[in-house]
């Protein structure tokens, strides 16, 4: 236990700042959408419900983003010297691997707690309810995140060099985008069609109405398929790790 | 403490680059002795220390650390052993206190009060950020770290180099200090061989990937010396006795491998002492056999 505290010590230490800002620019997100639905009286309810369900939305991706998002502390322990130098160090892999994946879940976990609670304010703000598939939606939006940096992983991990490793990510970033273009259903067609419509208003909500009905399918494969990246994801970090060089 | 003879046995490791081969490398660190691991820039012993470390796997070869296998025990010893690097590999952000309460989690010897001590002695200050210490302090940190935990080896790759010689002095008196129980070893690489002439017991020299010479240093600084002679006089001398010659524009100065018995051989001859820095020049040239 006490290597597990002096391990997470240490990242807790480099990695608060890192969250912090990311707490921060949530807060001011949160206050201005507060803010703003507060002094707006005049709106009618359906529209309040419309900003709700947009800002929340918003709100919670971008918090999926952020809590997803990797927190640079391998990077940095590569370009001190600590990452070598922890191999001569009393600390096994395993130990290794759980500490920086603790730390993930932790954020993860904090997280959704946040997009709760910054949901729930919003909706307060402009007196409607709160819809907690936002949620999900942050589960969502952290699940497309970290199957990215496990991607990104597996190609440092089959890569000879730097030089093979920008090819294969060039080629997944190719197929990416090959997917998504020429995928018919993927993007509501009407999605952008603006025609005889206040402005402002219709694409908001489409967004909104595109991102639900997606929730509502996949809501009972989020949190699994969480665990499922969070494990594979380690398994790739104890590979990396393994082999012992950058 | 464990009961082993050699702190460190490495024998017969090689390991392949594109480029470079560490080449059936070979050497023992008895308990209780400095070896100084000499060689130029490039010459591999970076490359042996991450070996022995197991920072880099071997492709052939056995490597014992206090008398353990390097990779079944590795987390024993990992446990029994410090290491210094040549740059400081801590973050910036941390302090000296920081540093202290990640290595107590780590190493079930750890001991704050001797680490207190070592900063005291340092003058290194507690509470201020690693990134604002200048190179002499990040060393000595490294240091204060490595000897906080009762380790039995000590593995340091360059940690004198960049440093001035009044920081030199310092950090080569507290290795001293160290070995005085007589149960720790230390494996130290440098090209800076006047640090090794004041501290090493043994030395050990590497150039591109091959042991050139390895043994006691004071028994390498009596055998070899430096022929001094003519050119005209050089052709007299046998090359089976000479490392290798340096000419100029005076004259040649040969090192003989036996410098009693060159002494007697070529009576007439000049034969100065040297210093573990020539020997490693001749050595390095000695496939050139002549250089300048």
């Amino acid at each position: 236990m006490k290597k597990y505290k002096s391990l997470l010590f240490r990242e807790y230490k480099l990695s608060r700042n890192h969250y912090l800002f990311r707490l921060v620019i949530l807060l001011l997100f949160l206050g201005l959408v507060f803010l703003t639905l507060l002094l707006n009286h005049e709106e009618s309810q359906e529209t309040k419900d419309s900003i709700t369900m947009f800002m929340s939305l918003l709100f919670a991706m971008i918090a999926g983003f952020v809590c997803a998002d990797d927190d640079g502390v391998y990077k940095s322990d590569i370009n001190v010297g600590w990452h070598t130098y922890s191999y001569c160090l009393p600390v096994s892999l395993w130990e290794k691997v759980i500490v920086r994946y603790l730390v993930k879940v932790f954020a993860i976990l904090v997280g959704a707690g946040i997009t709760a609670l910054g949901c729930q304010i919003i909706a307060s703000g402009a007196g409607t309810k709160v819809d907690m598939r936002m949620i999900c939606v942050f589960l969502l939006i952290a699940d497309i995140y970290l199957l990215f940096q496990i991607i990104i992983d597996l190609v440092s991990l089959m890569a000879k060099d730097a030089k093979e490793s920008k090819k294969f990510l060039i080629i997944f970033a190719v197929l990416v985008l090959g997917i998504i273009v020429l995928s018919p259903n993927l993007i509501p067609a009407d999605l952008f069609d603006m025609s005889g419509d206040e402005l402002g208003v219709i694409l908001p909500n489409r967004i909104v109405e595109a991102v639900m009905k997606l929730i509502d399918k996949l809501d009972l494969f989020v949190l699994p398929l969480l665990i499922v990246l969070f494990a594979a994801g380690f398994g790739i970090t104890y590979k990396i790790y393994e082999r012992r060089k950058v | 403490m464990g009961d082993y003879e050699n702190a460190i046995e490495i024998k017969g490791v090689t390991k392949r680059y594109d480029g470079f081969t560490l080449d059936h490398i070979s050497f023992e660190v008895p308990k209780g002795s400095i070896m100084g691991y000499i060689g130029q820039n490039g010459a591999g012993k970076t490359t042996t220390i991450r070996s022995l470390l197991n920072i880099i796997p071997i492709d052939n070869g056995e490597i014992r650390l206090l008398g353990l296998d390097h990779i079944k025990d590795e987390t024993e010893i990992k446990q029994r052993i410090a290491v210094v690097f040549d740059e400081l590999p801590f973050h910036d952000i941390f302090n000296a206190n920081d540093m202290a309460k990640i290595f107590e989690g780590l190493y079930a010897q750890w001991n704050n009060g001797i680490y207190k001590e070592y900063l005291d002695r340092f003058q290194l200050p507690s509470r201020k950020k690693i990134g604002q210490f200048s190179k002499g302090m990040k060393m000595k940190l490294q240091i204060a770290c490595a000897l906080s935990h009762h380790a039995e080896l000590l593995v340091m790759d360059e940690p004198t180099t960049g440093l001035d010689p009044v920081v030199r002095d310092e950090i080569l008196h507290i290795f001293m200090e160290y070995l005085e129980t007589g149960e720790r070893s230390i494996l130290m690489s440098s090209h800076i061989t006047s640090d090794l002439e004041k501290i090493a017991d043994s030395v050990t020299y590497i150039d591109k990937g091959k042991i050139l010479i390895s043994g006691y240093k004071d028994e390498i600084l009596e055998k070899h010396g430096v022929l001094k002679c003519s050119k005209e006089e050089l052709k007299a001398v046998d090359p089976q006795d000479i490392v290798s010659t340096r000419i100029n524009d005076f004259g040649a100065e040969a090192m003989v491998y036996d410098k009693e018995a060159m002494s007697d051989k070529y009576s007439g001859l000049l034969i100065d002492p040297t210093s573990l820095e020539e020997i490693m020049l001749y050595y390095v040239n000695q496939e050139k056999r002549e250089w300048s």
